[in-house]
């Protein structure tokens, strides 16, 4: 049945059908045979609706069983929806002659609703009508279809008569969605369309237009203006339809919403701009090879890094472009990348404007399919601030050794562990094999190995003593030159060439240690790289504070010793020297001790040296003895004792305890003189005088008498032994026959101005000894007086004062020594009394404390600096005092605006105070401080670098999440970001 | 746009309007529109205009530079301002308040 609304028979037919059936409707007997030849369904109804007759195709249509059509309105086959359909078009049938006809849908055999035109004409007799059914299914399926894809479509169709443009002779609806009318408000308003193009794209559109009329089809794309204002961008694509005769009939087209796409397109063509631009722009290196290591784009920055034009440079193997071993390793880098697909080094680089380090990230870059084609870099030139870093970690570096020099001289109390603290730290800053320092022996002249740290650390080994100008140590010593090698094996100073082989060793570095151009020792170190001048400066900065350190440990020694010496000195000037150690329980006697006891020469236990002693005397001696052990309280006993060989001997023992740094008493020093003969010349003068030469030949000492006129004509037999003459006597004045060529005439004259003037006589001359040594003599001579005063006789006595004199000598210098030691000292030193007064000042103290000797001396300290009393000055310096230890402080003294360092040392006598001025130190802390510090913000501004470096991939992340793309740089998605910074200081 | 802005403004002196009418091939349609303005021109502007017919086909050049985007155009060059009015000029109220007349 279908098949027939399409058939050739058209639209005729159920006219002509409807025609014949009005007829034969008249003729009723013909009608069933006429209706049956039809191949339409056709219907008679009566004037309600109801069937009356059917024909064949009819009863195929609603499944009427041979002809046994229902009595039944036609209405019950339609859908409801129809059915007011079928009532007006009967109505209207009824009214008129002429055929009518309307769409509807029926309900076919088969329960389906189908569409049919139904062609109805009423019956000649008016009772009914007849109605014939053409299906249209077909067609009405491809009208929605059509509808369908036309409306529904996103494209707007339009339709122009081809001399009628922009007239919009049809246009989809949804045109009122895209611009804001209606299409009838085009139809209105013909200068509507052309209104709302976008001003700016009236060439585009114009070109559109000449285009399709001129090739038969266009595709242009601008901009109209909706109805709200909003701008939409639309692409047209328009065909020219030609009618039969190839004449243009219409111009049919598609509008097409392209806003978002456009938009999209603008921003991503800003964004490539953007990125194109920055990359180009970037201070950063930029550049891509291709994966068979070619250059395929690189920015500007690149080209100034390599010094090659990028024109000449692009497509060229990277070989062309870079030195061999560099190209080389970047292909490797590339190698790399390819497999791990993103690599970051940070390296130096020899370029064309010299040395440079370059942070570098490289990653791959995958084609459309993901296949890697090339591999993208970027590097960034770090090297100011790599340079800036390594000076700076340098710098740190040599102000922490400095400080911890200095701690080491200032903190250390023992020589050696200062040293060996010195010898460590050089060891450990310069990586050096080992280090080490030797001090002077003033009196040998031999280096000795003070400390040794790294490869060897025993100080006894083969360099432990080493005589100045022997090996390369004592070279230095003896030239005070400095000797630095970074080749030391075309070093001929360095004698053990294989030694040195050995242990790889590369630089050698000795000092003299020099405190004003006076040696104290040597400092030497060996490397196994070698040393730069930075660090060899480093080193020679603090040989002088070392140097000056052992200066100062060694006056302290010496001023310890020579303090107590002075003290006994003081009381006496005939002294032989005697050390008693707790430790040992031995006393050990000077020769002149031992020579008094007559014994033999060893150290005796000091039970042994108390037995001495006359029993008589030996409670007195332990008692004086046990209380300076005990208390530090000193002695001085005039005892006797017995000899070794059993002589009786007036002796006086002065006794002195020696404490230690911590107060501790460790020894007790004494002095021990025979005055057996003072005693008894001091009997001896008591006797009469007649009894004066008896005496005066058994005194152990020369006595002589010389007439009024000064000649001598006596000399006791002392004198006699003392020369080893026996005929002084005989020969009138041959006493100067026994003195010393060069005092002859000195003597006389002097002997002749007391005979002469009357006065006095004493000088000291030396006198040639029986073993033919001329020894110092003191030699006196008074005159007796008779009653009127007329000289009558001169009583003389010659006394060996050659070891006195020997001693005083060395008592003078030692004085000088001590007062040049503390004078040249670089430390402040002064003494107190117990009173609080000052006693001693030198030279530093007067500068650092700004007041001189003259004004101090003698004044009491609190009175001086008051300011100094309640702070650490006062409280130490009573505590050292109260528990007669040494105490070391740091303060700081307001008016002075310094710090000082304070060392102080009591004794019986006051109280020594060494101080120094470090303020410097702590301002150098302070300093030290603010490098730290300023690391601290190079290592922020480092990060910064690589923050910005992760700004740049986050950009690029961001950039291709706007593309649609998956981040390129896992390690700059936010989640991974981890803030950790190193600790300083 | 308003049309009616201008209108009353024109001098009534001998000035000559310049009218443009671009069209896309001798067609009836654009025969009628030449024939719509002539007639106008005839009984408003008799001897005081120039009315040139351009045809997209033969002259796009001075389409394109007229950025023509429908057709019939009709374009009053003089005086300014510029008028367009599109569409087969039937409408003849339409016309006359496009052309100030």
């Amino acid at each position: 049945m279908a098949d027939y609304g399409k058939n050739q028979v058209g639209y005729d037919l159920p006219t002509q059908t409807l025609a014949g059936t009005r007829i034969m409707k008249n003729i009723p007997n013909h009608l069933p045979a006429y209706l049956a030849m039809l191949p339409v369904a056709c219907l008679i109804l009566n004037e309600d609706g109801v069937i009356e007759q059917a024909n064949p195709a009819a009863d195929r249509l609603f499944g009427f069983e041979n002809g046994r059509f229902p009595q039944r309105p036609f209405s019950d086959f339609l859908p409801t929806g129809h059915r007011a359909t079928l009532t007006a078009l009967l109505q209207k049938t009824a009214e008129s002659d002429a055929p009518t006809s309307h769409e509807l849908q029926v309900i076919t055999a088969n329960g389906r609703c189908v569409w049919y035109r139904a062609e109805a004409v009423s019956t000649a007799d008016q009772a009914g009508c007849c109605l014939v059914l053409t299906d249209i299914d077909n067609y009405k399926q491809a009208e929605s279809q059509y509808q369908m894809l036309v409306e529904q479509n996103p494209a707007i169709i339009y339709l122009d008569q081809a001399d009628e443009i922009g007239s919009n002779n049809y246009m989809s609806p949804q045109i009122e969605k895209l611009l804001g009318y209606s299409p009838a408000a085009y139809q209105e308003d013909p200068n509507l369309w052309h209104e709302q193009v976008f001003a700016d794209d009236y060439d585009a559109a114009s070109a559109g237009i000449l285009e399709v009329l001129r090739t038969g089809e266009a595709i242009v794309e601008y901009r109209m203006i909706h109805k709200d204002g909003r701008i939409v961008w639309v692409r047209d694509s328009a065909v020219l339809v030609r009618d039969q005769q190839g004449e243009p009939a219409f111009i049919q087209g598609f509008l097409e919403d392209i806003t978002e796409t456009k938009v999209a397109e603008n921003k991503l063509r800003e964004t490539q701009t953007l990125l194109s631009s920055l990359l180009e722009h970037a201070p950063v290196s930029i550049f891509v090879d291709t994966v068979d290591g070619r250059l395929r784009l690189a920015n500007k920055q690149w080209a100034e890094d390599v010094k090659i034009g990028r024109e000449e440079a692009m497509g060229r193997p990277l070989e062309e472009l870079y030195p061999p071993q560099l190209a080389e390793r970047y292909l490797r880098e590339n190698e790399e990348v390819i497999k791990k697909d993103y690599i970051v080094n940070e390296a130096w680089v020899d370029t064309p404007h010299g040395p440079r380090c370059f942070y570098t990230v490289k990653f791959a870059i995958p084609g459309a399919d993901g296949e890697i084609t090339a591999v993208g870099g970027v590097a960034l030139d770090v090297t100011a601030h790599k340079r800036l870093e390594e000076e700076l970690h340098e710098r740190i570096k040599i102000a922490e050794f400095q400080a911890t020099i200095g701690a080491a001289l200032s903190e250390t109390a023992d020589l050696r562990q200062m040293l060996q603290k010195c010898a460590q730290a050089i060891l450990d800053t310069f990586d050096a094999a080992f280090a080490r320092i030797w001090t002077l022996n003033d009196e040998t002249q031999i280096l000795e190995l003070q400390a040794s740290a790294g490869l060897y650390t025993h100080l006894d080994g083969e360099h432990s003593r080493i005589p100045v100008g022997h090996l390369k140590i004592g070279h230095i010593a003896q030239e005070k030159e400095s000797h630095l090698s970074n080749n030391i094996s075309q070093d001929p100073l360095i004698q053990d060439q294989e030694w040195a082989q050995q242990q790889g060793l590369v630089a050698f570095a000795g000092y003299p240690l020099l405190v004003e151009n006076k040696l104290v020792g040597t400092l030497a170190l060996f490397a196994r790289h070698t040393l730069n001048e930075q660090q060899l400066q480093a080193v020679a900065t603090i040989v002088n504070n070392v140097a000056l350190a052992i200066e100062r440990k060694q006056n302290e020694e010496a001023l310890r010793h020579s303090q107590l010496l002075l003290q006994i000195a003081g009381k006496t000037a005939r002294i032989g020297g005697w050390i008693f150690d707790l430790d040992t329980n031995r006393v050990t006697w000077s020769e002149e001790v031992r020579a008094i006891h007559q014994a033999p020469p060893n150290s005796p236990l000091l039970d042994e040296a108390i037995n001495y002693y006359v029993p008589e005397h030996r409670p007195i001696i332990k008692a004086a003895f046990e209380a300076c052990i005990r208390n530090g309280t000193p002695y001085d006993k005039e005892l006797q004792i017995l000899t070794a060989r059993g002589n009786r001997r007036w002796v006086r023992a002065i006794g002195q305890a020696v404490h230690n740094k911590k107060g501790k008493i460790t020894q007790v020093q004494g002095a021990f003189q025979d005055i057996t003969e003072q005693k008894e010349v001091k009997n001896s003068l008591m006797q009469s005088q007649r009894r004066f030469r008896q005496l005066a030949d058994i005194m152990p000492l020369s006595v002589w008498m010389a007439e009024p006129d000064g000649t001598v004509d006596y000399a006791n037999r002392f004198f006699d032994r003392y020369t080893g003459t026996h005929n002084l006597r005989v020969i009138p004045d041959g006493w100067t026959a026994v003195l010393h060529p060069d005092d002859v005439e000195p003597a006389e004259a002097a002997w002749a101005e007391s005979v002469q003037t009357g006065k006095p006589f004493s000088i000291e001359y030396r006198i040639r000894r029986h073993d033919g040594s001329y020894q110092w003599n003191l030699v006196r001579a008074t005159p007796i007086r008779n009653e009127e005063g007329q000289i009558i006789k001169w009583y003389g006595t010659a006394t060996d004062i050659h070891e006195r004199r020997t001693m005083e000598e060395e008592m003078r210098r030692l004085a000088n020594r001590l007062t040049t030691t503390l004078e040249s000292i670089t430390d402040a030193f002064f003494t107190l009394d117990r009173g609080w007064r000052f006693t001693y000042i030198n030279q530093e103290a007067e500068r650092t404390l700004e007041r001189t000797r003259g004004e101090l001396i003698g004044k009491v300290i609190w009175d001086e600096f008051a300011p100094a009393l309640g702070t650490a000055f006062e409280l130490e310096y009573r505590r050292a005092f109260r528990e007669n230890s040494a105490v070391t402080f740091e303060e700081f003294y307001p008016p002075l605006k310094r710090w000082f360092e304070v060392n102080a040392y009591p004794s019986e006598e006051g109280l020594a105070v060494y101080f120094r001025d470090i303020t410097q130190r702590k301002q150098s802390q302070t300093q030290l401080q603010q490098q730290l510090d300023e690391l601290r913000r190079w290592y922020r501004a480092t990060l910064g670098r690589e923050m910005r470096i992760l700004d740049l991939k986050q950009e690029i992340n961001a950039l291709l999440a706007q593309v649609g793309q998956p981040p390129r740089y896992q390690s700059a998605e936010p989640s991974k970001e981890a803030d950790n910074e190193p600790e300083f200081g | 746009m308003n049309l009616n802005s201008a209108k009353g403004q024109r001098s009534p002196s001998d000035q000559t309007d310049h009218l443009r009418l671009y069209v896309a091939g001798t067609t009836p349609r654009s025969a009628r529109a030449l024939e719509n303005i002539t007639r106008l021109c005839e009984e408003r502007l008799p001897g005081r205009h120039r009315l040139e017919v351009i045809d997209l086909y033969q002259q796009s050049d001075l389409a394109k530079a007229a950025q023509i985007v429908a057709v019939p155009t009709l374009v009053r060059e003089a005086p300014l301002p510029v008028r367009r009015i599109i569409g087969d000029l039937s409408d003849r109220e339409r016309l006359l308040a496009g052309l100030d007349l």
